[in-house]
């Protein structure tokens, strides 16, 4: 086993994910892609902890999934509150930080 | 050898369907690409030695994430979805230059570093990592299920406002 390739296979995975994040419009391919830089950062530690032959890279790993997870779950909860409520899915159209006024005037109500 | 040829067609086929997952049309192609992609990071775990965490690789990402981005997907159907591709204009090439230099940055650091030999895989199974984990590591366990209860909470909180409104 050689080391360096599997470090260089995380990186193009992270760069991969980044491009999604930097080029696509949409919240989920946005998700995805931060899913993907994750993934190449897993890569990595797990490679790590092959170097050094023992589990704390696979630690590592373990957190970074729950982490992942936590995140995933509170983001696409955002993503179907702004669907929900301003009816879009694109990056871009999501600009109204405060509720809406036809909104408020049904929250009052 | 046998683990290298298996190692880079497994980070071959990971990293052409990212990149296929990066140039999909549809939500769902792209989910199904993700899907791929994540299945031959398992095997990439495996291959390094990390079974434990190859096996939460398919049973977390593939069986808790990516069904839960495509249930997000059904919810946000729209009958006429406006999609957009990246085209090739000049909001596509700024970041695409940007990523370039990354790609060149890593092709130059990894072709000029030394190559480092590892002479064999070691297979660090469940039980050592269970033993450092609720050991040596607890305290960040409980700090990761306080995290993992904070985002329980949030999300029912912001689905109960979904459907007081």
């Amino acid at each position: 086993m050689v080391y360096e390739p599997t470090l260089m296979t995380g990186a193009l995975l992270f760069l991969i994910g980044l491009a999604m994040v930097l080029l696509r419009r949409e919240v989920l391919f946005v998700l995805m892609g931060i899913e993907v830089m994750f993934n190449g950062a897993g890569l990595t530690a797990a490679a790590a902890g092959q170097y050094w032959q023992d589990s704390v890279g696979q630690i590592l790993v373990l957190f970074l999934m729950t982490i992942t997870g936590a995140e995933l779950a509170v983001a696409l909860v955002l993503v179907f509150l702004a669907f929900r409520r301003l009816k879009v899915t694109q990056l871009a159209d999501i600009h109204a930080l405060q509720d809406a006024p036809p909104l408020a005037e049904e929250s009052r109500s | 050898m046998l683990w290298n040829g298996i190692f880079y067609l497994t980070s071959a086929v990971m990293l052409i369907s990212a990149l296929f997952a990066l140039f999909a049309r549809q939500p769902i192609h792209g989910g199904l690409y993700l899907v791929t992609s994540m299945v031959a990071m398992a095997v990439l775990y495996y291959l390094l030695g990390a079974p434990f965490v190859s096996a939460l690789q398919v049973s977390l990402y593939v069986g808790a994430v990516l069904v839960l981005l495509v249930f997000m997907m059904t919810m946000l159907h729209r009958p006429a979805p406006r999609v957009y591709v990246p085209r090739l204009n000049r909001r596509f090439w700024w970041p695409m230059l940007l990523l370039l230099v990354l790609l060149a940055e890593i092709a130059a650091l990894f072709a000029t570093g030394p190559q480092t030999a590892l002479p064999r895989i070691v297979s660090v199974g469940p039980k050592v990592v269970a033993e450092e984990l609720f050991g040596h590591y607890l305290l960040i366990v409980e700090a990761t299920a306080l995290l993992l209860l904070a985002a329980l909470t949030a999300v029912l909180y912001l689905s109960r406002k979904v459907e007081e409104s």
